[in-house]
């Protein structure tokens, strides 16, 4: 009887809908995760191999960057991200080889010797590209001040 | 050439799109929305196809004017 209730608990826990993330979205979260990851350690190869080659990197403050410029300003440090913190991410297939992503991120960031601290909120449009997500569009936003 | 065609194609449902939404046609913006549709205000409000469009077709919210500057596709 105990077994049986181990087992039922342990299936409740397996298949709750809480963690029911099918294995697409899983494999987006861990490249969103890799991306992370590869804009702090400025990765080279990471980068080359998840922002797909017609991406939109889109900034908060307006500017639009394309893949060798995007790379260009992570890995030459002109942009050196310290630390980035992504949060309440949610992800959204669109049919099976497009995701949407959705996510708080709060980053330190030093330009030309002075650490900026931007707290935005981010959609990226993950496409998967021969097998591989891609990143093919990102834009960050920071919200509008609550209504008065 | 095909690129261009395509382009020219996103670039018309677009043009369809911001109409419909200071229309409030209800059938266009049912027809070029996804069902996956992610529609992210700039208060932090996500809506979804639902959501989106029905104060649009109530008339709950009624864009009086759109217009959309240095579009890229």
């Amino acid at each position: 009887m105990k077994k049986l209730t181990v087992l039922v608990l342990f299936n409740l826990i397996l298949f709750s809908p809480l963690f029911a993330q099918t294995s697409d979205e899983k494999e987006v979260a861990i490249s969103a995760e890799t991306l992370r990851k590869a804009m702090i350690d400025a990765d080279k190869s990471a980068l080359e191999n998840l922002i797909a080659d017609d991406v939109s990197y889109g900034h908060s403050g307006g500017k639009v960057e394309d893949k060798n410029s995007f790379l260009e300003s992570v890995l030459t440090a002109k942009n050196d991200y310290k630390t980035i913190t992504i949060s309440d991410q949610t992800i959204k297939m669109a049919g099976k080889d497009l995701a949407i992503v959705r996510s708080k991120f709060n980053a330190e960031i030093l330009t030309d010797g002075q650490i900026h601290k931007p707290n935005l909120n981010v959609l990226q449009v993950w496409q998967k590209q021969k097998g591989s997500w891609k990143l093919v569009a990102r834009q960050g936003f920071i919200l509008a001040p609550p209504a008065k | 050439m095909a690129h261009a065609e395509d382009e020219n194609a996103v670039a018309g449902v677009v043009e369809k799109f911001r109409q419909a939404m200071v229309s409030g046609d209800e059938s266009m913006l049912e027809s070029l929305a996804a069902e996956e549709f992610s529609y992210g205000h700039f208060t932090g409000a996500i809506d979804n196809k639902m959501t989106f469009i029905e104060p649009l077709a109530n008339g709950r919210i009624n864009f009086t004017r759109i217009d959309l500057l240095n579009q890229t596709v």
